[in-house]
């Protein structure tokens, strides 16, 4: 080999390493640039670019992709003036894009609070208290006249063991011709005590008896 | 129909009947057979008590409460 073709054949070698140098950096680059990246890449979403509304864009089998339907919240497309009401209807009546499930909202399940059960003397006002022994309930007999109007007529009515006495104060005096008007005794004006043949066993049958003797006498019929 | 509810008076609401239902023309001894209240008569919400052969439904309002009572309690000269 000549001694002058020796800086030659090595500037060509030089040259060639320069290019396949150039290469492998091109090739880095590529690979490390993120639309070229083969691996998976979690929670990406598809992009919206390009598309119409309500078409999907084409996704790639090999790219997990999160997908967010565009009727995923409708209240931030619509109004805030628009009420909860209007809202559900029109949810209710659009379907979501093709393949997606329409997003129903119905009303809660309402919460139903009825009265507890009650005695008779509690549910018309009366009241009870503790006194020597004894059960004490005050309050007033109520009976609607022939005339439609609301009669009312202070009581009392003292519970014992085997002992229920009821009292009526100022009681109509209708009741002088009713067949049981004689067993309302005056006992301390204006206060009546109402004895019995067959006695109440409580307040309650005490109480609903005096008024259906109080609405026979103002009503003038007997059962 | 209506709905009413018949309470045993006495009981602490221990005895109650929720949700019976009526229909035109029901009386009070109706009602009474149908619960097995035997020796009982329902007392009128405003006061005094129903004839057994009343028409119970035109004298009710529904959801209302009506009692019923001991027919036997009668007052009398001690």
């Amino acid at each position: 080999m000549p001694a002058g073709e020796e800086p030659v054949e090595v500037a060509w070698i030089a040259i060639a390493l320069i290019i396949i140098f150039g290469l492998f950096v091109v090739w880095l680059r590529a690979r490390s640039s993120p639309e070229s990246s083969p691996g998976p890449e979690p929670h990406r979403e598809a992009k919206p670019a390009g598309r119409r509304d309500g078409a999907l864009s084409l996704i790639g089998p090999t790219e997990p992709v999160t997908i967010v339907p565009e009727n995923r919240r409708p209240a931030d497309r619509e109004g805030p003036s628009e009420s909860p009401g209007r809202r559900h209807n029109r949810e209710s009546a659009q379907p979501g894009p093709a393949g997606a499930p329409p997003l129903v909202i119905g009303p809660g399940r309402p919460l139903t609070i009825g009265p507890l059960p009650r005695d008779a003397w509690e549910e018309q006002g009366w009241v009870r208290h503790r006194n020597d022994g004894a059960w004490v309930y005050q309050g007033h007999y109520r009976v609607r006249d022939r005339h439609g109007r609301l009669r009312r007529f202070p009581g009392r009515v003292i519970v014992r063991p085997n002992d229920v006495r009821p009292y009526i104060a100022d009681p109509p005096v209708e009741l002088r011709t009713h067949p049981k008007g004689r067993c309302f005794m005056l006992v301390h004006a204006p206060w009546f005590q109402v004895h019995w043949h067959r006695p109440a066993r409580n307040a309650d049958e005490a109480i609903l008896y005096i008024e259906k003797i109080l609405a026979e006498a103002l009503n003038g019929r007997t059962n | 129909m209506k709905r009413i509810t018949i309470a045993v008076a006495g009981t602490e609401g221990k005895r109650e009947y929720q949700d019976v239902v009526i229909l035109p023309g029901t009386q009070p001894r109706d009602v009474l057979a149908g619960l097995g209240l035997q020796g009982f008569q329902l007392s009128r919400p405003d006061g005094g008590a129903f004839d057994f052969t009343e028409d119970l439904y035109q004298a009710v309002a529904d959801g209302q409460k009506v009692y019923a009572t001991k027919a036997d309690v009668e007052a009398g000269r001690s």
